[in-house]
């Protein structure tokens, strides 16, 4: 299962029926709080879909958390950044802070591959 | 009692010596067979010193005029109890008189109305010397100075009575010449009409009073003839003219009287003083009442002339028109500042369509329902207006009008005064533009400060919708596509985008230049906020503030400017967002931006933050220009705020939360066709 965590619920929805049409489960939550939460209770994430900006906690927030708080987060799935070009953030911090890559908001077609390349390793 | 001062005491001597001589004058006007004067100007001396002094002095006057009779009385040889009865009957009958006049008339000499002189007659002239003479004959009677009662009573009334009417207007006229006012000289022209009246008057009385026998042979008409010149004294010289020639007509007839002459039937002395005296009452009294009249009208004459000078004046120093419409006529009048103001030819009649015509079309119905309204309830109208002249050229006009009817509500007159006020409207619309680039300018350097997560923010939308647009074509490549998902998705993209326009049509609002300019219109502050919300939202994510909006569905709509509130709500919520940032502020942070209805015709808005609230020293004066908190602020935010609430008819008020942060409270009046 892949979960969105996006402040913009339009666009967290969207990402949802997209991922839907090629047959991946997924859920979104809008906040990182939300996310960090629904981690510690559920099981089977196989990967996170993460936006940089929302209003409680940023994407790095969130990042940090999970790797600051160590065992708490023993099955850590890989994070995806959505496009981070508008922040002054470098994408190496982000590296650094255990991202695994980056995808575009506005490429659809590039989202589903890496989604499906991901799911794929995820799900042998 | 009173010391008098050295000038009342001048005053008593005065009065005494004119007393005594007055007594002489009337002594030798007794009648034949009486010790009763045919006209006794003692009544009239002392009863014009009366009203002329003070109340306070009447005691020494009285005693003094009385002293002055006795002494004459003695060296007369009249027994001395009979002379201090006539004393005191004298000084009843003056102070009587005088009372009742001072009593009943307020007016001074030269204000004297038609009523006063009616009054002055009832008292001084019937009641009093009728009244007394009851008594006066009564003694006379019984000292033996006159045998029959009746005779005595007839004689001593109207002796009294002719003496009041003919002398004392003449010698209160003369007293004021003499110590009040002393009128600019004649013009020779009425100099000249003076003494020709003066000169007919003793000419024809020398003929009818001196040169005419009495006895059968008369025609008692000429006793008449006078009448004619005392008319002419009265209508062109008022009441001093009457009193004159009142007094010639009755010292000639007097004198004709005495010596046997006159247009009299008899021989009889007593008989024909009889006729005289009821000539000269009867002559005297409406001839007076007539100049006095005169006189009212020429007063009444004179304060219209003068008030419509003074509003002349005022009307020209206030650069005022003025004009008067007679409505059952349709006729106009107008001064010429007037026809100036509204491009109107001098000279040529009005009527109302002519300045119907030259209100600017825009502005006619509102003149039309004001005027109406003030006819109807015969009441006011105020409003201002634009005229269009031929030439094109607009005037501003401040109208103000009244409706005045006849009290028998026929005939209804429209009064108005105009005033050019187009300097100061465009000096109000000057104002109004140099306010309008001020916000203008704020609300570009308030866009500016979003500019780096503005883009961010407005790519959300597109994200979604090619998202959505690319699972749509995915969805209808499937073999056998799910319409439902696909109208779904379609559904999406709809409200995406239409959220997104509404973000930025909002945007390109506040951007340009002439929002000002923009009428009111019905404004949904609940919209407002949420568009405003969008615009802020990245500006929120880079502040980590989360934004809770608590908007009341049943808020109504207000009359307003929809940027200038957007403008108002960005400020504020994007100081509240500075106020959550400093490093000093732990824990979540919440902006919250609520509506409600205060009552059916108020809504209100709170902008509450959990920041570090307002340093108390600057509640005050938070709203004032250049009053910051941000190190590179220039504190207009805030004032702009206020002035763009104020002008919607609103209040905006700032706050301290009893926790942490801050509110700021606007209220707005909602739309007047909504209460």
């Amino acid at each position: 299962m892949v979960l969105i965590v996006d402040d913009h619920a339009a666009f967290a929805r969207s990402v949802v029926s997209l991922l839907s049409t090629s047959g991946v489960d997924a859920e979104a939550v809008h906040s990182g709080a939300e996310a960090l939460a629904f981690l510690r209770d559920r099981a089977g994430v196989a990967l996170i879909l993460l936006d940089m900006s929302m209003p409680d906690m940023s994407g790095i927030d969130v990042l940090r958390t999970m790797r600051d708080a160590g065992d708490g987060y023993a099955h850590v799935p890989p994070v995806l950044m959505f496009s981070a070009d508008d922040y002054q953030t470098t994408r190496e911090e982000l590296i650094q802070l255990g991202a695994a890559g980056f995808v575009s908001k506005t490429d659809p077609a590039g989202l589903l591959r890496v989604v499906a390349a991901y799911t794929r390793r995820a799900e042998p | 009692m009173n010391w008098l001062s050295l000038r009342t005491v001048g005053g008593v001597a005065a009065g005494t010596v004119c007393y005594y001589l007055a007594t002489r004058i009337a002594w030798a006007l007794c009648f034949p067979d009486s010790k009763v004067s045919l006209f006794f100007p003692p009544h009239a001396v002392l009863l014009c010193i009366l009203l002329l002094v003070p109340t306070r002095h009447w005691w020494a006057y009285v005693l003094a005029a009385a002293s002055a009779h006795f002494l004459a009385t003695q060296q007369a040889h009249w027994p001395p109890l009979y002379a201090l009865t006539c004393e005191v009957f004298d000084a009843v009958k003056c102070v009587l008189a005088a009372a009742g006049t001072r009593l009943l008339i307020k007016s001074p000499l030269k204000a004297i109305t038609l009523r006063d002189a009616i009054l002055f007659v009832v008292v001084a002239v019937v009641l009093v010397p009728f009244g007394t003479a009851f008594w006066g004959a009564a003694f006379t009677v019984s000292f033996g100075y006159g045998t029959r009662y009746w005779i005595e009573w007839r004689n001593l009334a109207i002796s009294n009575a002719v003496t009041t009417v003919v002398l004392t207007p003449a010698i209160l006229l003369g007293a004021r010449h003499l110590f009040v006012s002393r009128p600019g000289a004649p013009s020779p022209r009425r100099l000249l009409e003076a003494a020709l009246v003066g000169a007919s008057t003793v000419a024809l009385g020398v003929f009818v009073f001196d040169q005419t026998p009495a006895g059968p042979n008369t025609s008692p008409a000429l006793l008449y003839s006078p009448i004619p010149l005392l008319v002419w004294a009265a209508l062109r010289f008022g009441l001093g003219g009457i009193s004159v020639s009142m007094l010639i007509v009755t010292s000639q007839a007097i004198w004709g009287t005495m010596h046997g002459h006159g247009p009299f039937l008899t021989q009889s002395p007593a008989e024909n003083a009889l006729a005289l005296q009821l000539f000269l009452l009867v002559t005297a009294t409406p001839l007076m009442l007539l100049a006095i009249v005169i006189e009212e009208e020429r007063r009444s004459k004179e304060a219209l002339r003068e008030s419509a000078n003074l509003m002349s004046l005022t009307a020209e120093a206030g650069n005022l028109a003025m004009w008067v419409w007679d409505m059952p006529a349709n006729e106009l009048w107008m001064t010429e500042r007037g026809r100036a103001l509204f491009g109107l030819e001098p000279g040529v009649n009005l009527d109302y369509s002519a300045t119907f015509g030259r209100v600017h079309p825009e502005d006619r119905a509102a003149r039309e329902g004001a005027i109406a309204h003030a006819l109807q309830t015969r009441g006011e109208y105020e409003l201002e207006y634009r005229v269009q002249h031929e030439d094109g050229m607009a005037r501003w006009i401040h109208g103000r009008g009244r409706c005045v009817r006849a009290d028998d509500g026929t005939g209804a007159k429209l009064f108005g005064v105009s005033i050019d006020v187009t300097a100061r409207k465009q000096a109000e619309a000057s104002a109004a533009q140099k306010r309008a680039e001020l916000e203008h300018v704020a609300r570009l350097a308030t866009l500016g400060e979003l500019t780096a997560t503005l883009t961010h923010e407005l790519r959300q939308p597109l994200a979604a919708i090619l998202t959505s647009a690319y699972t749509g074509v995915r969805l209808l490549d499937a073999p056998e596509p799910d319409l439902q998902q696909v109208r779904r998705t379609l559904a999406d993209i709809c409200e995406v985008s239409e959220r997104a326009g509404d973000v930025m049509s909002g945007l390109r609002a506040m951007l340009k230049r002439d929002s000002a300019a923009a009428s009111a219109t019905d404004v949904d502050v609940n919209n407002v906020i949420r568009i405003v919300e969008r615009i802020a939202h990245g500006d929120a994510n880079l502040h980590k503030v989360t934004v809770h909006l608590d908007l009341a569905p049943d808020v109504r709509p207000i009359k307003g400017d929809s940027v200038q509130l957007q403008q108002v709500i960005l400020n504020l919520m994007l100081n509240a967002f500075s106020a959550m940032s400093g490093s000093r502020v732990e824990g979540a942070r919440l902006l919250a931006v609520r509506t409600k209805a205060i009552d059916a015709s108020n809504v209100l808005v709170e902008v509450q933050d959990n920041g570090t609230g307002i340093a108390a020293d600057r509640l005050e004066s938070i709203f004032d220009p250049f009053v910051t908190s941000k190190p590179d602020g220039l504190g207009m935010g805030l004032s702009i705020c206020r002035s763009i609430i104020e002008r919607h008819g609103g209040t905006i008020a700032a706050a301290n939360n009893r926790g942490r942060g801050a509110t700021f409270s606007i209220t707005l009046p909602v739309t007047r066709a909504c209460i």
